[in-house]
């Protein structure tokens, strides 16, 4: 199943709200949450937190995994959360009204 | 919370790589956990991050424009917080703030208002003429014997009508401005009236704001009389009425076809205005003098115009213009005045130019001193910041952005003082004659004030920040070691310079008023301020018959006016005091050949009715005045001035003797009394001969005035003046009222500008050279607080440390001073033909300058001492 036009954004967002994660921590998070169903070319996911970056939704440094690797960690901004907030509150409503009309029974007079 | 982060493209490149082998790299590690060897685990991880080689790309694209943006970011946010921080410092400091952003507004809102008066007076041209220096003006050289070489822009109508052939001129017209009644009723007045010839108006270029304007040739085929309104007379007597065209305008008593209006503010080649411009019809041309303007051809010079023009004038050797026979032709552009030479405006416009613009520089020069002193005051809170890693450039950007401020607010309020300084400047020059009623300020000026704060900004911020980020005050300020002031001669320089400068200019200012003081000072013979007059116009005739109804007239509106209300006293004169415009009548003494010839001329004549001298406030030092007995038809009688009866008589009563006016078979005229002598052509009087007979008794001069003198205190009506005197008698065509000091404007003219300019600059000059000393005193305070310190622990006081620091100003206020004087009393031979009975060496001029200099050096050395007085010596110490 592709990923909707639009909604990779508010997904990554959601990775971050737990905790600070690099790139790769993100992609599994993902995989793990949607039980490997969502088809996902990784570089978009990267290209997804850059640009979350620069509209100041998250702020990366770099710093070391358990492994000891040098990565790149990404934070949720308080902005960031915000707009979580926002995406998952009209991303709802609009599946709540989808699933509505999808799911009404044939029209009665 | 700022990071100073500096990626560039290189770093942003080098971190995507990293990403994304991390994560290539842990896939494949995950995938050969799933069962997968090595190798197609890490194809498969490579595959999974990026189908192609396309949206690696796009990674990289993205990622350096996240970056570019971040940069864009971070640079603003701490911009910000660098000016939220100088803005912060330089309100912690509000004095100097303040006296920065005044100095530097006066500067450059000085140069703004003088480069405008330059551009306006020298570089521009006249208002809507087109390529204004192709204009050529023609001005005849001639010589006259004894007064020498003559120039003048006069030019007989028969040499225009030769100069218009000129090979050089693509085009030719003439024009001359003549005085007329304009307007009929009470509205008439006296105007400007400029009379035009062949291309005047095509040859400028000037295109009309309402109907047309003459044409070439019109001037010989001219039917009917046209008249052309300035704008400003349509817009105040028809208040814009575009139906004007084809009504009718009354000039001198000839009624006008209204055919055209000329633009906004034109007023010709010359800046005076004129109201309404006429044809010059070929008729009457023959006896006028004009001034002939030509367009030159595209590649002639005015250099080949004169040489053809002397070339092809042939001299008409007859006839009122004999004189400009061998006239030498020249054409000069238009900036040029009557005489062919730059208007005394022209030249205090260049010269308050230059003097504003190096006062600006030693402006700049001063309040980067000022900043400088700040720096080195501040050190201590400086490498703090430096020691707790802000970076040099940091601190330096601190320091610019205080310079930038201030800037950005010495150029808005320069814009102010431009306005105010433009207005004043205004005034004096043009004193409401000028057609430019629009002020001179224009875009071109706000693009230059904008520059001119640029250049600010330029020089006071970064200065003073190159200098905090000098490595060695970097070490001095780290190891609190003390370092010389490296450039403090070249600061006692600046210091003596700008108080020489000063003292030059206040020199020149104070001669000025000298001058006005002395021209006030001086006696007249009349009450110049007091007296005013009154001109009725009345229609032309013939002589004889003109002489006869003036006075019947005058007669009429003198008893007419009396009765107005706060008017003290009314008479009648023909030849008024001070206007020069008096007439000759030789005087013969029975029994003497002739009389000795005075060095002003003369013997001078007016005629005047009773109660002249009380109106007009000259004193009968012995004798009696005119009655109202004296008149036409009783025993001719005379008064005389004193100097007269003094050379005439001398060591006798001149009252009863006999005198024969204009010729020795005219009748004897008694002399009845003696007057004081009365200046006649204005402030610089030679003594003449002056004398004085009854209205009625002369024959020969018209040209009567009336003489009004208001009561003390009160203010009398000029309109009401006016309809009294029109309706006093049908004749009346228009009234003119003028006070009687007005005919000294001329001579008032070049002490008020002089003195305006002088006073402008010297003021400039001198806030600027306090500003100066104070910088410099502050400066070397700070510079030796250990040593100040360790004075007063040996026992210094306080009083012996403030003599120590104003002792060192004031030397240099005094080499100042010196080297002023010496220039003041250089440029003396120069300023001394522009005084009134003033020696540009006057020492009391040149002492109390110098003391006022000495004095304003103390004021602004007073406070930098006081703070040196101040210092403790644990505090100096703790300085270390």
């Amino acid at each position: 199943m592709a990923v909707i036009k639009g909604t990779l954004d508010a997904l990554v967002l959601k990775a971050l709200s737990w905790q600070p994660m690099h790139g790769f921590e993100v992609t599994r998070w993902l995989e793990r949450q949607s039980g490997h169903r969502l088809a996902l070319e990784d570089a978009a996911l990267y290209q997804a937190l850059y640009r979350l970056e620069r509209r100041g939704l998250v702020e990366a440094e770099w710093g070391a995994t358990e492994e000891g690797r040098r990565a790149r960690f990404y934070e949720l901004t308080p902005a960031g959360r915000r707009e979580l907030r926002q995406a998952t509150a009209h991303w709802l409503r609009y599946a709540q009204t989808l699933t509505d009309i999808l799911t009404s029974g044939p029209r009665t007079r | 919370m700022l990071r100073l982060r500096s990626t560039t493209r290189q770093d942003t490149s080098r971190g995507v790589a990293d990403e994304v082998r991390l994560h290539v790299e842990l896939r494949a590690a995950e995938l050969v956990r799933q069962g997968l060897d090595a190798e197609s685990a890490a194809a498969e991880a490579r595959a999974l991050f990026a189908r192609d080689e396309r949206t690696l790309e796009h990674l990289y694209t993205a990622a350096m424009e996240r970056d570019t943006h971040m940069r864009t970011q971070e640079r603003l946010e701490s911009l910000a917080h660098d000016f939220r921080y100088a803005l912060r410092s330089l309100i912690h400091d509000p004095m100097l703030s303040a006296f920065i952003v005044v100095t530097l507004s006066l500067g450059v809102g000085a140069n703004v208002a003088a480069f405008g008066l330059v551009d306006r007076l020298l570089l521009r041209g006249p208002a809507h003429v087109v390529d204004a220096e192709r204009v050529q003006r023609l001005y005849g050289e001639v010589e006259f014997g004894r007064s020498g070489l003559h120039t003048s822009s006069y030019i007989p109508y028969s040499a225009y009508r030769q100069f218009r052939g000129l090979a050089s001129f693509e085009q030719v017209g003439a024009y001359t401005v003549v005085e007329g009644v304009v307007g009929s009723g009470p509205a008439a007045r006296r105007q400007r009236v400029g009379l035009v010839l062949g291309a005047f108006f095509p040859l400028l270029g000037v295109r009309p704001a309402v109907g047309r304007l003459y044409q070439d040739g019109e001037d010989a085929a001219v039917t009917g009389e046209q008249a052309i309104l300035s704008y400003e007379l349509w817009q105040s007597a028809y208040s814009g009425d575009a139906g004007v065209l084809g009504r009718t305008i009354r000039i001198d008593e000839v009624e006008h076809t209204i055919v055209g209006v000329t633009p906004p503010g034109f007023t010709g080649t010359e800046p005076r205005r004129v109201t309404v411009w006429q044809l010059g019809s070929s008729a009457r041309a023959g006896t006028r003098n004009w001034n002939v303007v030509g367009r030159l051809r595209a590649g002639a010079t005015a250099a080949q115009a004169g040489a053809q023009a002397t070339a092809m004038h042939e001299p008409d050797a007859s006839g009122p213009f004999a004189w400009f026979r061998d006239a030498r032709i020249f054409a000069a552009s238009l900036d040029r005045g009557q005489d062919g030479r730059l208007p005394l405006e022209a030249t205090l416009a260049r010269w308050l130019a230059a003097v504003t613009l190096i006062i600006l520089l030693i402006t700049f020069a001063n309040v980067v001193n000022l900043l400088l002193v700040r720096v080195a005051r501040r050190r201590r809170e400086l490498a703090v910041r430096i020691s707790l890693g802000s970076g040099r450039a940091r601190v330096m950007r601190l320091i610019a952005a205080e310079g930038v401020l201030l800037a950005a607010a010495s150029g808005a309020a320069s814009l102010f003082v431009a306005r105010i300084m433009d207005r004043v400047v205004l005034n004096a020059l043009f004193a409401g004659e000028a057609g430019w009623t629009a002020t001179l300020l224009d875009w071109r000026l706000l693009a230059l004030t904008g520059g001119a704060a640029l250049l600010t900004a330029l020089c006071v911020g970064l200065v003073p920040a190159w200098q905090a980020g000098d490595p060695r005050m970097t070490i001095a300020l780290k190891s609190s070691q003390r370092i010389a002031p490296a450039s403090s001669g070249i600061r006692s320089v600046l210091t003596v310079v700008q108080a020489a400068l000063s003292v030059a200019l206040l020199v020149g200012a104070a001669l000025f008023l000298r001058s006005l003081a002395n021209v006030n000072a001086v006696d007249l013979g009349v009450d110049s301020d007091e007296v005013i007059t009154a001109e009725a116009v009345l229609p032309s005739q013939g002589i004889a018959r003109y002489i006869e109804m003036e006075r019947e007239v005058y007669r009429t509106l003198e008893a007419a006016v009396r009765g107005t209300a706060g008017l003290q006293g009314a008479a009648i004169a023909i030849g008024l005091p001070l206007d020069g415009g008096s007439f000759s009548a030789a005087v013969h003494l029975p029994g003497s050949d002739s009389i000795p010839a005075m060095p002003g001329g003369g013997p001078h004549v007016s005629t005047v009715s009773a109660g002249y001298f009380d109106v007009i406030g000259t004193r009968i030092t012995s004798g009696r005045a005119f009655t109202d007995a004296d008149r036409e038809g009783s025993e001719p009688v005379v008064i005389v001035n004193e100097t007269m009866a003094r050379v005439l008589w001398p060591g006798s009563d001149a009252v009863g003797r006999c005198m024969h006016i204009s010729s020795t078979s005219s009748p004897c005229s008694r002399v009845v009394g003696v007057a004081q002598d009365v200046h006649r052509t204005g402030l610089r009087e030679q003594p003449s001969f002056q004398y004085y007979i009854p209205l009625g008794q002369q024959r020969m001069f018209g040209g009567a005035r009336l003489v009004l003198r208001p009561s003390r205190g009160t203010q009398v009506s000029w309109d009401e003046l006016r309809r009294t005197i029109l309706e006093a008698h049908p004749s009346v065509r228009a009234v003119e009222i003028r006070p009687l000091r007005e005919s000294l404007a001329g001579e008032m003219r070049p002490l008020r500008l002089g003195t305006v300019t002088f006073g402008i600059s010297s003021a400039l000059a001198l806030a600027v050279a306090v500003l100066g000393l104070y910088s410099l005193m502050s400066y070397l305070v700070a510079w030796r607080t250990h040593e100040i310190g360790v004075r007063t622990a040996l026992g210094a006081t306080r009083r012996s440390i403030v003599g120590l620091v104003l002792r060192s100003g004031l030397t240099l206020a005094s080499a100042g001073a010196a080297l002023g004087l010496l220039v003041a009393l250089a440029a003396g031979r120069w300023l001394e033909p522009h005084l009134f009975e003033t020696s540009a060496r006057e020492p009391g001029v040149l002492i109390t300058v110098a003391a006022a200099m000495l004095a304003t050096a103390a004021v602004a050395g007073w406070l930098p001492a006081r703070r040196a007085a101040r210092i403790s010596p644990s505090e100096a110490l703790r300085a270390e």
